[in-house]
């Protein structure tokens, strides 16, 4: 078990909902599931969210370590100049960008209860 | 029976790259210890060392010798180390750091005894909060900063060792306890612009623990012990390690440079960890070179390396794979040298020569906002440290990185100030 789970899944809802707003994104749903293994994120979002989409599969390589992220996860989000978002990586063990449904994206972030 | 194979696969394993090349450090350190000087001055010196009060400036050089204090530096990294692969945990960016200013500060103020103690009130910590030790092992670390107030309580205070012995346990304990949610939230205090962030958590705690001593019926002495005697050997040394890590890293690094002009242009605030994506080679190359430019920098200000010097060098090293690199250091160290120079101090100043060296941990300024503002953040630094030092009562080894987070958070305001809306 680690510190603060829930207020580090808090943090990547709201670090996406914040990158997605930046690249004037305006209409997104977030769906989230968690369960004895994981903690499932689900971002839907219409086919003009298509540049953001990319960047996220190409930029967001998941990179946790669970000895880093408790020494730094209050800080992810608090620089306006940063790219807060690559700083989500450490918080998640995987990321999928797929197309849904003809004109939808999905992007679905995974953190593993360790 | 150990064939010629499993040597090789020993060897092989021991130095590989990804442990950053800690364990040749480890026993260079201790080969030191007992080459520099004999062995039952050693070990004479290295009991002089942990029965020490051992707050600032309490150079191990100069108390107990300087085997001792390599000794000592050498025990406290194995047995950092040792949990680390315990944990079976790899050697990062943070972790490298970690070890580096605990072998650093072993030169002044940290010693078996009183870390050991701290690392027992966070693992107390975890237990309790029934988490992992791996999730706050950085914060460990790092904690051993505020270790001397042990060995103030238990040898400086001058009490009965029945009472005193008891007491600095007690206090340690609870001290490492409240430190890892301390760090935690108080990163947020400087946005991640002061890389010795425990630094500042622990200065917290130790303002409180100076205040009740200070109520109390108990008093202390504050002294200034060091010596420059030994000057020659750590500037060979350090110019002997710096390039032995740019040669490795370079040579793993498929005898080149690539990936360091990324490296350079990371602004280092935290978490920014070198090693990140396997790049272990180019952070070997970037801990040599960014040690061989602090070297080379206090050796032009005629800065005589002493214990602490020597410490403080061990840490810019190690926080060469945790955020900084030759561009983003050399601003802040170029204001607080300005600031002495307007304030009329010697760089020879042992505070002076300290915050040169520590105020690298501001390094993510000028990365972040350019040197400007490192500049600027460098000369705010100098009168700062010297303003904190009475107000810590030397239990808190981290005083410049206390000063730090308070220069980066009138720094940020000064920045969102200036700065326009898009």
């Amino acid at each position: 078990m680690v510190l603060h789970e829930n207020s580090k899944i808090v943090k990547i809802i709201t670090e996406m909902m914040a990158f997605l707003l930046d690249r004037e994104c305006k209409e997104f749903t977030t769906n989230v599931k968690v369960n004895a293994e994981e903690t499932v994120v689900v971002f839907t979002m219409p086919a003009s969210s298509k540049k953001a989409c990319e960047y996220l599969e190409k930029n967001i390589e998941p990179s946790r370590l669970v000895e880093a992220e408790e020494y730094g996860w209050e800080l992810f989000g608090l620089c306006d100049d940063s790219n807060e978002l690559e700083q989500v990586a450490l918080l998640i063990d995987d990321i999928s960008v797929k197309k849904v449904n003809w004109d939808n994206y999905e992007v679905t972030f995974i953190r593993k209860h360790r | 029976m150990l064939t010629r194979s499993d040597i090789i696969k020993f060897y092989a394993k021991f130095y590989k790259v990804k442990n950053m090349m800690l364990p040749f450090i480890l026993l260079l350190w201790v080969i030191l210890s007992f080459v520099v000087s004999p062995v039952n001055e050693v070990f004479t010196g290295f009991i002089d060392i942990i029965t020490h009060k051992s707050i600032l400036l309490s150079d191990y050089t100069a108390i107990g010798g300087l085997g001792a204090a390599f000794f000592n530096s050498a025990l406290l990294m194995i047995a950092s180390y040792a949990i680390l692969k315990v944990l079976d945990m790899r050697i990062t960016g943070p972790i490298f750091a970690g070890i580096l200013t605990i072998g650093g500060f072993a030169f002044f103020g940290k010693n078996i005894l009183n870390v050991g103690i701290i690392y027992l009130g966070v693992y107390l910590y975890t237990r309790y909060k029934k988490i992992s030790l791996k999730s706050v092992i950085i914060i460990m670390l790092f904690a051993s900063g505020i270790a001397p107030m042990v060995s103030l309580l238990m040898f400086g205070v001058g009490l009965p060792l029945y009472y005193s012995i008891p007491l600095g346990i007690a206090v340690g304990i609870a001290a490492g306890m409240l430190i890892v949610e301390l760090s935690v939230h108080a990163i947020t205090f400087h946005k991640g612009f002061d890389l010795y962030n425990v630094g500042f958590a622990g200065g917290i705690i130790s303002i409180i623990v100076i205040a009740l001593i200070n109520f109390s019926p108990l008093s202390y002495t504050m002294d200034t012990v060091y010596v420059t005697d030994y000057h020659l050997f750590f500037f060979i040394l350090f110019i002997l390690l710096d390039v032995f890590f740019m040669v490795i890293g370079f040579t793993y690094n498929e005898k080149s440079l690539k990936g360091y002009k990324s490296l350079l242009k990371l602004s280092g605030r935290a978490v920014t960890d070198f090693t990140r994506h396997n790049h272990y080679a180019i952070t070997l190359f970037n801990v040599g070179l960014t040690g061989l430019i602090v070297l080379t920098y206090i050796t032009i200000l005629g800065i005589q390396i002493s214990g602490p010097v020597a410490g403080a060098l061990m840490t810019v090293m190690g926080f060469a794979a945790f955020g900084k690199h030759i561009k983003n250091v050399v601003p802040s160290m170029l204001g607080v040298t300005i600031m002495a120079l307007v304030l009329g101090y010697e760089f020879t100043h042992i505070g002076v020569s300290l915050a040169i060296i520590f105020s690298t941990g501001l390094a993510p300024l000028s990365g972040e906002h350019g040197p400007v503002y490192g500049i600027i953040g460098g000369m705010l630094h100098l009168p700062l440290v010297f303003s904190f030092g009475e107000l810590l009562g030397g239990v808190q080894l981290y005083a410049n990185g206390f000063s730090a987070a308070f220069t980066a958070v009138l720094m940020n305001t000064l920045i969102s100030t200036v700065k326009k809306e898009k």
